[in-house]
């Protein structure tokens, strides 16, 4: 993924064309506005499909095509996907959809509708945002507010240090076993997959935090992203936690129109699943997407139908009556399931997952073995700073997300020393402990 | 009333920022006035154009490959010098020609022979190619994992971004500070009468020269004592380029012969060599014949591939071949500019 000059002609020219039709939409009636909005939804998906999907498509397509005998194969594009381009598309088939239903007047300024796409916070990965959140945001006059400015700039911090501290950090022992998993056995396979998990939260929510804090800094209020997922108690909890924006859109413009649970339950189930494949196939053209996003639709769907024998297990083995013991349990197999999951979404190939997956269950023997930190270390190959490094990193976000309140740094009244110390520490261990060796965020490449 | 909260606002920012800046302030005049950050095409061209040699010597970031490259694009030499460190000593005064390069540093790994010479246009080849082997090249055990698969070394050839730099490197500049290696108006005097870029060029004197070879730094009677310490380390745990093996690794043979046969499709006439250890080193290597035997048949099993195309292919791997003593080292594994003349004469 690359910056390309040229392709801001692309972003002009679907602005230029959604501004251009979510007037008419919103004028016309009948068959013509129907048009008009299939128009607008058709260019969206076309420009995402061609730059992100036609490569995929043509290597499936070959791949058919010499096993079938067809004999005729589709070319490969050098092309390079432009950057945000799956975020800002969604956010403008947002307004366009929202203007089609009438929850959302058609904006008449194009400066403002074209900031309304090219916000810069959250241009390039989101939170994608609604049109009756944002739009109207653009309108109000924002002085300077010292308290506002100073909450976004802590949460500028805080996710400068979820990102360089943590994310970066964990990286660096997730790439040396997913970049070679062929020379590991299951510990060091499913150490690393569970810091991938901690890895790919800390990088989107670090990302997304920064672009919820820029954003207030200058007067506007963009939605919560990330709800601390990994406290999640069931699947479709972890799924309103985490990625909040792309899940709700999925959910008010894919689920709900194929009928959401208002079906048979062959038909949810079906609906999940295609939900979830689309969400695995937004996040990347590639096959290990689509069957991450596959087994988190399968996890719901087993979730929803399994879930009376759950709670008559439960209330067998009377765990109704320990609930902090219960929810951790529920909790700890949440967090399971989707690090299982993240083995797909990080491996490098098909391959690469089916090896990890089939060998995570390998030399647990020798685990015994390396009790100490120098034996620890050298498994990854790296220093025994870094490793330390990396625990502490691990250490500071569980116990910043257990006190936090939901809305992070919104009710800090601790005295100002206390305060102080805190800001001088997290600035400290930005510049001093954070890793940065260049690494982009994960989230950049979508 | 927004007046005061504007400068409430700034003079506690001030007050957040002003301990680190203290802290990061010494690191980034270092790095300014280095020049770390230049890009590698400026720092070329800068090189190349300058009527002054000077040395192009980076203490923080390595993109020799790319250097060279692009110096080798910017001259146009007729005779090229390629391989790794161990061919840097070769000075370009001591031939004939004027127009020879050093792109010694500008490969690591056997196929960025052909990547290199690949990335350079069809009228821009050169005539004479004089390759450095690395006889560890030819271990299957050594970087296996650089030979599964292409790994692009070019890299970022823009400037590098001075903030990353400070915070990568701002406890390394304390260090060197501190141990005497950094000389604050060597640096600032840099900008008056300017020595080189890259703070290894300007306060110690080492890098590449406008011809390509390396100038080290001096060394102090200490380290020149114990110069072979890091080869017989290395020796007795067998690790890094000095990972035991016992055959040659048909492979990276295979990727020696296709490149062999590009030169040869090039009209690029090939003159290559194993370049020597030490003979202390070499005797240490002699008395773990088992663990390096692969080093005592690289000569033999490659002669014929440089036959068949009639190149030249010569074996200095023990440096009391070519009548030189120890004296004539660097280290372990890298000779002298004398050395590398006595090299030039035998390839002669």
């Amino acid at each position: 993924m690359y910056f390309v000059p040229a392709y801001i002609l692309i972003l002009g020219g679907t602005i230029v064309l959604d501004y251009f039709l979510g007037i008419q939409i919103e004028k016309r009636g009948g068959a013509i506005r129907k048009y008009f909005f299939l128009v607008s939804l058709a260019s969206n998906v076309g420009v995402l499909a061609f730059f992100k999907y036609a490569n995929f498509i043509a290597d499936n397509f070959n791949v058919f095509s010499r096993y079938s005998g067809v004999g005729y194969s589709l070319p490969y594009l050098s092309i390079l996907l432009p950057i945000g381009l799956s975020f800002h598309t969604f956010q403008a088939m947002s307004y366009i959809i929202e203007v089609y239903r009438g929850n959302q007047k058609a904006e008449r300024h194009f400066g403002i509708y074209a900031l309304y796409v090219m916000f810069y916070p959250q241009l390039v990965a989101g939170p994608i945002e609604r049109p009756q959140n944002l739009l109207h945001q653009f309108r109000e006059k924002h002085d300077f507010n010292y308290e506002r400015v100073t909450q976004g700039l802590k949460l500028m911090a805080w996710g400068l240090f979820l990102k360089v501290v943590v994310a970066d950090r964990m990286a660096l022992l997730v790439d040396r076993i997913y970049n070679d998993p062929y020379h590991h056995a299951g510990p060091a396979l499913t150490l690393a997959t569970l810091l991938f998990a901690i890895q790919i939260y800390c990088d989107f929510c670090g990302y997304s935090t920064i672009a919820v804090g820029a954003a207030k800094v200058m007067g506007f209020d963009l939605m919560q992203n990330f709800n601390r997922p990994y406290q999640a108690t069931s699947i479709a909890d972890f799924w309103r936690r985490w990625h909040i924006s792309l899940s709700t859109w999925f959910k008010d413009y894919v689920y709900f129109p194929l009928g959401g649970n208002r079906t048979s339950q062959l038909r949810w189930a079906f609906n999940i699943l295609i939900v979830f494949t689309l969400s695995g196939l937004w996040h990347g053209a590639s096959w290990t997407f689509i069957i991450w996003g596959l087994l988190h639709g399968f996890y719901m769907i087993v979730g929803a139908w399994v879930q009376p024998l759950r709670l008559y297990v439960e209330e067998k083995v009377g765990l109704n009556y320990w609930p902090s013991f219960r929810l951790f349990l529920q909790n700890s197999v949440v967090v399971a399931l989707v690090s299982f999951a993240w083995i797909f979404f990080r491996a490098n190939s098909f391959e690469d997952a089916f090896y990890i997956v089939t060998h995570l269950g390998t030399g647990w023997n020798s685990v015994l073995q390396f009790p100490t930190l120098g034996k620890f270390a050298r498994l990854f190959d790296l220093s025994k700073q870094t490793i330390i490094l990396a625990a502490f990193a691990a250490t500071v976000l569980v116990v910043a997300e257990r006190i936090q309140p939901k809305q992070l740094f919104s009710n800090f009244t601790f005295p100002a020393y206390i305060r102080w110390t805190g800001y001088y520490l997290l600035v400290g261990a930005i510049l001093f402990l954070g890793y940065w060796g260049g690494d982009q965020f994960i989230y950049f490449q979508f | 009333m927004k007046e005061n909260q504007v400068k409430r606002f700034v003079w506690k920012l001030l007050l957040l920022l002003f301990p680190f800046t203290l802290v990061l302030g010494y690191p980034l005049f270092v790095i300014l006035m280095s020049g770390e950050t230049i890009p590698v095409t400026i720092a070329a061209k800068l090189q190349q154009g300058s009527s002054k040699d000077f040395l192009y010597g980076p203490a923080f970031r390595d993109k020799r490959s790319a250097f060279k490259l692009y110096t080798t694009l910017l001259c146009k030499p007729k005779i090229l010098i390629l391989g790794t460190s161990r061919v840097m000593q070769f000075r370009q005064p001591v031939f004939l020609s004027r127009d020879v390069y050093n792109a010694g540093g500008g490969v690591t790994y056997l196929w960025e022979y052909k990547k290199f010479l690949q990335a350079l246009p069809s009228e821009q080849k050169p005539k004479i190619l004089i390759m450095g082997l690395d006889q560890w090249q030819f271990n299957e055990h050594w970087k296996p994992e650089k030979f599964r698969e292409e790994v692009d070394e070019w890299g970022n050839l823009n400037a590098a971004p001075v903030m990353n730099m400070l915070f990568n490197k701002w406890k390394e500049i304390y260090k060197y500070y501190f141990q005497g290696r950094i000389s604050s108006i060597k640096l600032f005097s840099n900008l008056f009468e300017f020595r080189g870029i890259g703070l290894s060029a300007v306060v110690e004197n080492r890098g590449f020269r406008r011809d390509g070879s390396y100038r080290y730094a001096e060394m102090n009677q200490e380290k020149w004592e114990k110069r072979f310490e890091d080869a017989f380390d290395r020796i007795e745990k067998g690790s890094d380029i000095f990972t035991y093996a016992k055959d040659i690794d048909q492979n990276r043979v295979s990727i020696l012969k296709d490149f062999l046969n590009y030169c040869h499709e090039e009209k690029i006439e090939v003159i290559a060599f194993l370049p020597p250890f030490s003979s202390e080193v070499y005797e240490r290597l002699k008395d773990k014949e088992q663990g390096y035997a692969y080093i005592f048949k690289i000569h033999r099993e490659l002669e014929p591939l440089f036959h068949s195309h009639h190149f030249t292919f010569c074996d200095f791997t023990n440096l009391a071949w070519l009548h030189a003593s120890d004296e004539e080292t660097i280290d372990g594994f890298h000779g002298s500019e004398k050395a590398y003349l006595r090299i030039l004469i035998e390839l002669c």
